[in-house]
């Protein structure tokens, strides 16, 4: 091995390479909780080899076999992550588009309309508004649908004989992802006796990730909207647009 | 040609940073294999 190696094309070639693997690898773990994961692994080599150039022998040693578990942890952990990287190695990246004013006022309007006029009838409703984390793994629980998002499209899944109205919709860039879908149910004690499963689902899913995620009673047509774990209930169709505007402009 | 240079410059500015910084991991990965490469 010669210094040549740092002066070769194929060195060039070998970065660019290695450029589009690194890119492409954050971007798929961007917006997704395994990017909290991946600051960890960081914290950790950075620590392990300032242990090392230190020459703290004893914690490097500590270091290295936690690194190993560390690995073994991540990939029981993230198996559908990983999944879902290698079933989406080869297929077109879809990049994430900021929603324009139009879009999102749209949006927002198709969503709460369908929510009042479902809450009039007093039909049960479960909508989930994706946003930073993905929620990839629920979108495969349910129906893909991927269709554009309007009042009625909502409206009719959510209709009580209709196939797909048990489980959970998710909106994502302004189109209706997937419905019917399986949302976690929440473990939180102190919540309502008189909320059913479909407020758990909501609640649980707000837990898990940062989704807005909205529900309208069957028993006695309320609205409400489950933000990070925290549950607002009997919500207005007027209160429901500006929460939701607030929290989808920020 | 002006629709051109918006497309090529969307696609260098677009995720500038994250492009950035997996160039610098990229070639800090790529230096550390072939240090260890030259050490044998």
């Amino acid at each position: 091995m010669s210094f040549n190696i740092f002066t070769q094309w194929q060195s060039v070639v070998q970065i660019v390479i290695l450029w589009a693997a690194v890119y492409h690898a954050f971007l798929f773990l961007q917006g997704t909780r395994a990017v909290y994961l991946l600051r960890g692994i960081v914290i950790l080599f950075a620590a392990f080899f300032i242990f090392e150039k230190l020459g703290f022998v004893v914690l490097t040693w500590v270091m290295a076999k936690l690194l190993t578990f560390f690995v073994i942890i991540m990939v029981v952990m993230f198996q559908p992550e990983l999944r879902e990287g290698l079933m989406r190695l080869g297929q077109r990246y879809e990049f994430r588009s900021s929603e324009k004013k139009e879009v999102l006022d749209k949006t927002l309007k198709d969503i709460v309309t369908a929510a009042n006029k479902l809450a009039r009838r007093k039909i049960g409703a479960l909508i989930a508004i994706s946003r930073k984390i993905t929620l990839k793994n629920y979108i495969e629980s349910g129906v893909f649908l991927d269709a554009e998002l309007s009042s009625e499209l909502l409206q009719n899944i959510f209709y009580p004989l209709a196939p797909l109205h048990d489980g959970g919709v998710v909106i994502s860039d302004n189109k209706v992802v997937a419905g019917a879908c399986l949302f976690p149910l929440s473990e939180a004690t102190n919540l309502d006796k008189s909320f059913g499963m479909r407020h758990r689902a909501a609640l649980g899913l707000s837990e898990n990730s940062d989704a807005l995620v909205i529900v309208v009673s069957e028993e006695n047509g309320s609205i409400s909207l489950a933000i990070n774990g925290q549950l607002t209930c009997d919500l207005t169709p007027g209160d429901l647009h500006t929460i939701l505007k607030g929290q989808l402009s920020a | 040609m002006k629709r051109k240079v918006k497309k090529i410059t969307n696609i260098i500015f677009d995720n500038f940073l994250l492009k950035i910084i997996s160039l610098i991991v990229a070639i800090l990965l790529w230096s550390y294999a072939s240090a260890q490469l030259l050490r044998g």
